[in-house]
């Protein structure tokens, strides 16, 4: 059998509250780095709901990615879009990159009414779930090993904030409008680079507890990809 | 010895309780449909019932440390989800008192409906519920012998053992083999009508 036949077999007797204690904790593991193993466990649940008399009505409902991100939590990330290596080593690299893709994207658009962060906004999300940006990004992805913490857009840009797996240090990554330089305080520590398009200039901004090198390194592969897509 | 939905939870919430979201996240899983259900019978819109039951997971979440571990999950959040229901509408018919006092002298004006349940959307849910219920109608007998006494009749992996005289690893492997080819008839449902909404869309 398989492993994923094999995984799917004991979130199956998860299910039916047959595993033990320390295979439970194993497999809350996998489901966490897997959403297919998440969409198995509901597709048991729902079977087991339509095997009821009432309430099916609502079957296909679904309101747990909402909460996912009202209580501040990350989802899972689909393993079958990141074939090669280590799934943390892809999120370091997507932030960088969807940042960039974002700028780039804008620069060859015509002006809207939409501010630049609504607009990266829209690109970020749209790159996370595009299979061929997936797959970018999966290529280009060498070097740091780093789990993304979380991620977030407001009016100002955008902002990851990550940890590195082997040392805890945490750091951050930001991307916004040249213009917005001011409105956001950048500490001492912080790297920036810029990134020009035909419609303006951006800033990359790296701070945090690494070091000087990983920060000056994050920014040449920032630019590195911004150049790429050019 | 049977196993109670009581105890399955109960080994997530733990989990939960020490940190784990994915436990509660399969827990939001396991009983949102059920809970959406409840809610929409107090406020009879899909819409809402679905953020009452967001803000009732959210509630529970947050008083997780408060969960009594000798009573059920379930009656735990579904007291929660039909309290934030009934707060809904004492809250809806105040703020609905103020606008009529408001607008007592402006009788042309109408307050649109708001969207309840669409027929489209119960009629997804009821074509979903037959997708699983003809597969399962389809499984070899072995394969449905298992899964249905498990699920209808709530016996634990060992009693089913029992009753079909098999090894308990052979009830495991049955019962799974039925939700695999039940998983693959939902995921082909879905994809399904995906297509058929993009035809659409076009």
């Amino acid at each position: 059998m398989s492993d994923n036949k094999n995984m799917k077999e004991k979130i199956s007797a998860l299910a039916d509250g047959e595993l033990s204690d320390f295979e439970t904790r194993r497999i809350l593991d996998e489901i966490s780095s897997n959403p297919q193993y998440r969409d198995f466990w509901r597709s048991i649940q729902q079977t087991k709901l339509s095997l009821e008399e009432s309430d099916a009505e609502f079957l296909d409902s679904d309101i747990s990615k909402q909460l996912y991100s009202k209580l501040g939590k990350r989802r899972p990330i689909k393993k079958e879009q990141l074939n090669k290596p280590s799934l943390s080593k892809f999120q370091f690299y997507a932030a960088s990159f969807v940042g960039c893709f974002g700028v780039i994207i804008y620069s060859l658009i015509p002006q809207s009414s939409e501010t630049f962060s609504d607009f990266a906004s829209q690109k970020i999300n749209q790159a996370i779930d595009s299979p061929q940006a997936m797959e970018v990004l999966n290529n280009s992805v060498s070097g740091m090993n780093v789990i993304l913490q979380d991620f977030e857009s407001n009016n100002l840009g955008t902002l990851a904030n990550y940890k590195v797996n082997n040392s805890g240090e945490t750091f951050k990554v930001s991307l916004y409008p040249i213009q917005e330089i001011n409105k956001i305080g950048i500490n001492e520590a912080a790297k920036i680079s810029y990134i020009k398009s035909k419609t303006g200039v951006y800033v990359v901004s790296v701070s945090g507890n690494i070091s000087t090198d990983k920060k000056n390194q994050i920014l040449q592969k920032a630019n590195f990809f911004a150049e790429k897509l050019k | 010895m049977k196993v109670s939905n009581k105890e399955i939870d109960l080994g997530l919430v733990k989990r939960a309780k020490s940190g784990d979201y994915q436990a509660f996240d399969l827990l939001v899983l396991k009983y949102q449909s059920r809970l959406i259900s409840t809610a929409f019978k107090f406020v009879k819109d899909v819409q809402i019932a679905e953020d009452i039951v967001q803000d009732s997971f959210i509630k529970a979440f947050k008083a997780l440390e408060s969960f009594r571990e000798d009573s059920s999950f379930y009656t735990w959040i579904y007291r929660i989800t039909v309290n934030t229901s009934k707060n809904f509408l004492v809250s809806k018919k105040r703020k609905s008192e103020l606008l009529n006092s408001d607008l007592s002298d402006e009788a042309s004006y109408e307050i649109e409906p708001v969207e309840t349940y669409s027929p489209e959307d119960l009629l997804q849910a009821t074509q979903l519920k037959k997708v699983i219920t003809e597969t399962i109608d389809q499984l070899g007998e072995d394969t449905r012998t298992a899964l249905t006494l498990r699920e209808l009749d709530g016996l634990s992996y060992e009693q089913i053992a029992d009753v079909v005289n098999c090894p308990v690893g052979t009830v495991r492997s049955r019962i799974f083999r039925g939700r695999e080819v039940i998983d693959e008839a939902i995921s082909q449902y879905k994809q399904d009508n995906k297509t058929k909404y993009l035809e659409v869309k076009k």
